[in-house]
């Protein structure tokens, strides 16, 4: 596939993970933006042949990790988006408390777990593409996916039945 | 929670909830489970986790991508860019030049590897612009053939750029030896006036992007590296003209498909 089509058809994809990532659509946006224009500039270093996609998270990766590096002295302003207020009954109200109380517990998922939770449940990445984007061993990966997935279910509860009190 | 007593892994579950197992070992999973309903309640949770999660941004990926996401526009505005920072750097060379800061002469001393393929094109230019009825090995006529012939030789890409804004046409091209032996190309052009300009083309190594030029009796040559092909554009022609031409022909490179 030609690099330039490849890379649009994965912008809705990058839209999405830098929202969850962010919470806030305009700086997500400019985190696409610096991304794809990163890629652009960089298109010689892609081996063809090999999944776009994870690349480009990698690149995003390391932007975002920049970022953060130059925030962490300001205090973390984290807006909830993405759920309307208006009022809801029934189904509709307990599907959007269950979202809710989930973007909640993401927001307090450690950063390192977050993103790999985010990148297998949203995107779909393999654990492979996952442990590529992030530089770390498959190891790391299936742990900090255990540890995410483990303090969501205390965080957020779900429909399957009621939280299981584990005796450390 | 261990499960290495178990057949079942760890690893195993998630690529259970994600889809990701074979159907046998998928089917091996679900039959455990139904004797370990602890895990089971578990599973149950990250199943719910994927689908909450999937839902929570899915009209982000859905909803039209804003015109200033378009590649199209970031690959136009990031040209600009990079044509801006050439015209800069040609500029700062030129003044740099002017003041005496210049590599003269194709001298081979300790020259790096571009500049020596800089070099080469400087002798090759001399060696054929003189020539009136054998300037060119393939003339501009089979253009197609010849633009094939040299990238299949160099192995990379080339193209003839368009110089019509300049006055200058194309009348051919020809592949010579480098002096290790490598293959390089030469396109040369012309101006209504009978002067003579060419592009010499070869493999190159570096990471440097700067312009630079090199002068010997006369003779400029304007030269860089982009990615893994050295570029020269050699004439005898004000600072400024070979510098417009230079930029031209970045910019189609730049652009061009590939």
């Amino acid at each position: 596939v030609d690099f330039l089509t490849d890379l649009e058809s994965c912008i809705p994809s990058l839209r999405r993970y830098a929202r969850a990532l962010l919470r806030d659509g305009d700086r997500a946006d400019d985190l696409v933006q610096d991304c794809l224009e990163r890629a652009l500039s960089r298109r010689h270093l892609w081996r063809g042949g090999t999944s776009l996609r994870p690349w480009l998270f990698r690149i995003m990766h390391n932007l975002y990790a920049n970022q953060v590096r130059a925030q962490r002295s300001r205090p973390m302003h984290q807006p909830i988006d993405g759920l309307g207020a208006e009022p809801r009954v029934g189904e509709a109200q307990t599907m959007h408390v269950a979202l809710s109380e989930m973007a909640q517990a993401l927001g307090q998922l450690p950063e390192e777990q977050r993103r790999v939770v985010l990148l297998v449940a949203l995107e779909g990445l393999s654990y492979q593409e996952v442990a590529a984007v992030m530089d770390v061993p498959v190891g790391t990966v299936m742990s900090r996916l255990s540890r995410g997935r483990d303090r969501l279910r205390r965080l957020a509860g779900g429909e399957a039945g009621p939280l299981l009190r584990r005796i450390k | 929670v261990s499960l290495a007593a178990g057949p079942i892994d760890e690893a195993e579950l998630h690529a259970y909830v994600d889809g990701r197992l074979a159907a046998d070992r998928r089917a091996a999973v679900a039959e455990w489970l139904e004797t370990h309903p602890e895990e089971r309640r578990r599973i149950a949770d990250w199943q719910r986790q994927n689908e909450l999660i999937g839902r929570l941004w899915a009209e982000i990926a859905e909803e039209p991508v804003p015109e200033r996401l378009r590649v199209e526009r970031l690959r136009r505005h990031g040209l600009r860019r990079r044509l801006a920072a050439v015209a800069a750097a040609l500029l700062l060379l030129a003044a740099g030049a002017s003041a005496g800061w210049l590599a003269r002469g194709a001298s081979p001393r300790a020259a790096d590897p571009v500049t020596a393929i800089a070099g080469a094109g400087l002798e090759a230019h001399r060696m054929f612009v003189a020539e009136r009825r054998h300037a060119v090995e393939v003339p501009r006529e089979e253009e197609q053939h010849l633009v094939a012939w040299l990238s299949n030789r160099l192995e990379r890409p080339l193209r003839a750029p368009d110089l019509g804004a300049f006055g200058l046409q194309l009348l051919g091209g020809r592949l010579l030896p480098m002096p290790g032996g490598e293959p390089a190309a030469q396109l040369m052009y012309e101006d209504p006036d009978g002067a003579r300009f060419t592009l010499f083309i070869a493999r190159g190594e570096g990471r440097d992007p700067a312009f630079r030029i090199l002068e010997a009796e006369g003779v400029s040559a304007f030269y860089w590296l982009d990615r893994d092909t050295a570029y020269a554009l050699i004439g005898t022609a004000p600072r400024e003209r070979l510098m417009a031409i230079c930029q031209a022909v970045y910019a189609q490179l730049e652009s061009g498909p590939g």
